[in-house]
């Protein structure tokens, strides 16, 4: 039990860590090569799923809110509750389980395997920096691309459950779209940009990190990869909570 | 073209492994129980902290976002208990450890499988003449599903006290008030719906995994990849499963 308390302590200063070395050397050598080119590859190949994460997750909450409204006759509000909570938490959280899957895991496996085969070595022995010419481009190019999927994949979330609400409860996607600006005030969607945010660092900095501290032949990248999605998944649902607790008293001291 | 025939390829080894778990558990539940046992306590104790410290903080989360939308909608927090407890059982509670335990036990079974291809253990076991469906397949398909019904269970247990937690705390609710307005709210539909959902979840784990995992190609950029791509396609599996049972149990509702 301490043993384990030990561990989760050092692997979240290591993490620490890293998430200082790379805002170093990214204040001291800028932006690094292939930035763009990461973001338009892990972006591209990520783009179909997450589009279709966007439609289920937004068709899924729309089902739950129509069972759960139809009692009371509140269909009416589906429109606007569906956007809202999908905006504000939903979509996010479940695109960002997705992406930790899709984007971080493939990274971590790319970098462990540049690890475990010496090319990271090869390349420091070279006289290059691998943190700023190999592993931040990979960084930015995740962080970027995740907050510019989840952003799509939220808009995708108001379509399914638009489709999903016009199948299943019988609503007229007019009256949907109708009751959504009653209900979405800027403080929703800002907070669901800031989560969106935070879980993409979350998702470039895990990955990264567990990619170059990979040990071990095919077996230790294995182990890698089920470490940085696991550890991306649990960060990600305890950073949920913090966000939420961020905005609210960040939004009560502007308020009051 | 080349990923739509891998996709029919990777669906149709899904459906095979399926039906052959179909008839293996007639025929070998008493011959793996050891395995079987062994899986449960390597998988499920080693998920357990997981899911206890996600899903403990997604209940206070839910609990706070349903009161945010009562409030902005209907002017009252009167609902909370009932609305978030409805939602904890229906989807909440059962889709979190689901998307865990696929990183957690579908990420470890696919490096497991994938380092055994690469390093030519499958071989040796057909060498001994051991298949490794039955050895390595069947024990983790049982263990996943009686972990994820499990831990679907806790799972909801935690994340409902600990909105309650946060109702009772951030909105001047009565504990009693509370539960009982959450008694009221479910019924045995939404647990049976929790239970199914848990299982059949459980069940895409473990398949998906083998498949990538008996696929996997050389070397550790090999096991890399297969790693990577049983996460995302159990995620999408789950995804989709989860829409289509709720719909079933949206009707059944009616």
């Amino acid at each position: 039990m301490i043993l384990s308390l030990k561990k989760i302590f050092e692997s979240f200063g290591s993490l620490t860590i890293f998430y200082g070395q790379l805002f170093k050397s990214f204040m001291k050598n800028g932006l690094p090569k292939g930035t763009l080119g990461q973001v338009g590859y892990l972006g591209w190949q990520s783009l179909g799923v997450t589009l279709y994460a966007g439609l289920f997750a937004g068709a899924i909450l729309a089902i739950q809110f129509y069972v759960m409204l139809s009692d009371f006759g509140g269909e009416a509000m589906i429109g606007g509750l569906n956007t809202s909570a999908n905006v504000r938490q939903v979509a996010p959280l479940l695109i960002a389980f997705l992406l930790s899957g899709k984007i971080g895991a493939f990274t971590s496996a790319e970098l462990g395997t540049m690890k475990v085969t010496e090319q990271i070595d090869a390349i420091r022995c070279l006289g290059i920096d691998p943190i700023w010419h190999v592993v931040l481009p990979r960084f930015l190019g995740m962080v970027i691309a995740s907050i510019l999927l989840l952003t799509f994949g939220v808009v995708m979330s108001v379509l399914g459950g638009m489709i999903a609400s016009s199948l299943v409860a019988g609503i007229n996607p007019l009256q949907y779209i109708a009751f959504i600006p009653r209900v979405i005030t800027s403080e929703s969607l800002i907070s669901g940009f800031f989560k969106s945010s935070v879980f993409g660092l979350i998702i470039g900095g895990v990955s990264c990190h567990q990619g170059i501290s990979t040990t071990g032949g095919a077996r230790g990248v294995g182990i890698t990869v089920t470490r940085s999605a696991v550890t991306t998944m649990l960060l990600i649902v305890l950073a949920d909570f913090l966000t939420s607790q961020i905005m609210q008293t960040a939004l009560k001291l502007l308020d009051y | 073209m080349e990923a739509i025939r891998q996709m029919k390829e990777t669906s149709r080894l899904i459906f095979i492994l399926y039906l052959k778990m179909g008839a293996l558990f007639f025929t070998h539940i008493k011959k793996r129980r050891s395995e079987i046992l062994e899986q449960l306590a390597v998988l499920g104790w080693g998920s357990l902290p997981v899911v206890v410290v996600s899903t403990a903080s997604a209940g206070m989360v839910v609990c706070q976002e349903m009161a945010y939308h009562m409030d902005l909608v209907l002017k009252t927090v009167e609902m909370v208990p009932g609305f978030s407890t409805q939602f904890i059982v229906r989807e909440l509670g059962v889709a979190i450890p689901a998307f865990l335990l696929t990183a957690k036990v579908g990420a470890s079974i696919t490096a497991e499988v994938g380092t055994m291809k690469v390093t030519e253990q499958l071989d040796a076991l057909k060498l001994l003449s051991v298949n490794p469906v039955e050895f390595l397949t069947f024990p983790r398909f049982i263990a996943s599903i009686l972990i994820t019904t499990i831990l679907t269970v806790f799972s909801i247990a935690i994340t409902f006290l600990t909105g309650l937690l946060a109702a009772v705390q951030g909105y001047s609710f009565n504990t009693l008030q509370y539960i009982t307005a959450s008694t009221k709210a479910i019924d045995e539909i939404d647990l049976l719906s929790a239970l199914v959902k848990g299982a059949v979840f459980g069940s895409v784990i473990p398949i998906v995994s083998c498949v990538y995992g008996f696929r996997c190609k050389e070397g550790a950029e090999g096991v890399g990849r297969a790693t990577t791509d049983s996460v995302v396609t159990s995620t999408i599996l789950i995804i989709l499963l989860d829409l289509i049972l709720t719909a079933v149990f949206a009707s059944l509702f009616r």
